[in-house]
């Protein structure tokens, strides 16, 4: 019961706070990354992954834009897009990095991505936007991770071409002996 | 001839209605409550009965759903569910579902936990499923958490525990400004310390980035004119600090370069404690106004500065 009454007030006083913040600020937004400085990632030579980060716009009552751009480790690591819309009160919107390490990569390689809202400068006197920089390790193992010859995809591509050519051979003999 | 047909006639019947008797007895009590009743005792008396079914094995606890890795929620609070299968080879009855609490640990950190876990379904004849829903708070460490889950059977009585998974709590960089502009009154060209009037920043922490130095940084742009284009006020001249009265004798700012406030701490924490928990200040100082045009210069055509983790 203690722990309910305890809990409510919690809530409420945090609504209370979320209203202070909210009645004169513009610019929010977040982001939440599964790797950090104390937190490296580890992949394998010839491995690719795609690291997925997580934009979120929870405090704000405003949408906002928000570009992102990689400061370090572009030879490892690309963006599909460069800007992300965040709707106020969402915390789904997700960055994915495919990162790649060479085969004849060693060592560590540092990633960083520079998030920065897009703000429109007019007002009357120093407007202030926000931005977060994500930056982790990338420890590169020993093992190394070879390619399939044909991949999945491929296989599956081959196969349905032999059966359109099957097909397409029976249906010619079907029309011979007619 | 006729007689022993007789007879087998009669065996038959008679048996016939032992069987019948029999049969009735089992589907309904009805012929033995009227012959109960002629005992001469009460008519009847209700009583409660109560069939304990315990046993001396404990029960097994399993974790079968848990996130590897859970992001934070900006400003909010997370909640973080498990599951819990338990198991007993007394049987499932014999599982105190109103015994399962879960808790979160971290070292340093405070522990987050729920002592009343919810009882889904029985499984099969010797195991259920529980739900454990914990909050975790946008202030929280990130990093490795502990989870420990423990319950007990009737039966034996003692408690079972498992301590054996962990998960992630990523770490979550966010912050709210205010106020989100910042201006000076007329100022004239040459004058010295001239503050900013409307500051500091607030800087509000609502995530869990946690770095007690170098936390924040700002990326000035130069002030265009906004009459006279062709002159502007370049960001060199202005200086922050973190703590009043220090701004103008504070770091340099450079166009469009991030430049890190030393001093600044991200102090992450909960925002609704006040007193300055969860918030680190910025001041502005113009040192030495250059002597320029006298107009109105702003970021309106140049680009919004930017305060960053």
């Amino acid at each position: 019961m203690m722990r309910k009454i305890k809990n409510k007030i919690e809530v409420i006083v945090f609504c209370l706070v979320i209203l202070v913040l909210t009645s004169s600020f513009v610019s929010a937004f977040g982001v939440a990354s599964p790797y950090w400085k104390d937190n490296p990632l580890v992949m394998a030579k010839g491995e690719k992954r795609i690291v997925n980060l997580n934009l979120q716009n929870m405090v704000g009552e405003v949408d906002v834009r928000v570009k992102a751009e990689i400061k370090k480790g572009e030879d490892i690591a690309t963006l599909r897009k460069e800007v992300y819309a965040v709707k106020a009160g969402t915390s789904d919107t997700l960055v994915p990095v495919v990162i790649k390490i060479p085969k004849n990569a060693t060592g560590t390689r540092k990633i960083e991505i520079a998030f920065k809202t897009i703000t429109s400068g007019e007002g009357e006197g120093v407007v202030m936007g926000t931005g977060m920089n994500i930056g982790f390790d990338v420890l590169i193992s020993e093992k190394v991770v070879e390619k399939p010859f044909l991949s999945m995809k491929s296989l599956l591509i081959a196969l349905i071409i032999v059966i359109i050519c099957i097909g397409i051979i029976l249906l010619i003999k079907k029309n011979k002996r007619h | 001839m006729q007689k022993r047909e007789e007879t087998k006639r009669e065996k038959f019947v008679i048996l016939s209605l032992i069987f019948i008797i029999l049969i009735s007895a089992s589907v309904s009590a009805g012929w033995f409550d009227w012959i109960k009743t002629m005992t001469g005792r009460a008519a009847s008396k209700s009583t409660n009965v109560s069939v304990p079914i315990s046993g001396t094995d404990p029960i097994s606890i399993e974790l079968v759903s848990v996130s590897a890795s859970i992001n934070p929620s900006e400003g909010n609070p997370k909640d973080v569910t498990i599951y819990i299968k338990a198991s007993d080879t007394n049987g499932v009855a014999d599982i105190n579902d109103t015994s399962f609490s879960a808790n979160f640990t971290k070292s340093g950190q405070p522990t987050r936990e729920n002592s009343s876990c919810v009882w889904i379904e029985d499984l099969d004849a010797n195991s259920a499923n529980y739900s454990c829903t914990i909050t975790m708070w946008y202030w929280d460490e990130s990093g490795t958490w502990n989870i420990g889950v423990k319950g007990r059977d009737y039966g034996s009585g003692s408690w079972s525990h498992n301590t054996t998974q962990t998960f992630t709590y990523n770490e979550l960089k966010a912050l709210v400004i205010s106020p989100d502009e910042i201006a000076w009154s007329s100022i004239s060209p040459g004058a010295t310390d001239q503050d900013a009037n409307n500051d500091p920043t607030t800087v509000n922490n609502t995530g869990n980035y946690n770095q007690t130095t170098n936390a924040i940084n700002v990326t000035a742009i130069n002030l265009i004119g906004e009459s006279v284009s062709t002159v502007w006020i370049d960001a060199a001249n202005f200086t922050v600090h973190t703590s009043s009265g220090s701004e103008c004798g504070g770091i340099p700012l450079q166009n469009a370069t991030q430049v890190t406030i030393t001093m600044s701490d991200s102090n992450p924490g909960n925002l609704s404690a006040g007193g300055g928990v969860g918030q680190e200040t910025i001041y502005y100082c113009i040192p030495n106004v250059p002597n320029i045009q006298s107009q109105t210069y702003s970021t309106t055509a140049g680009g919004s500065w930017t305060i960053s983790f």
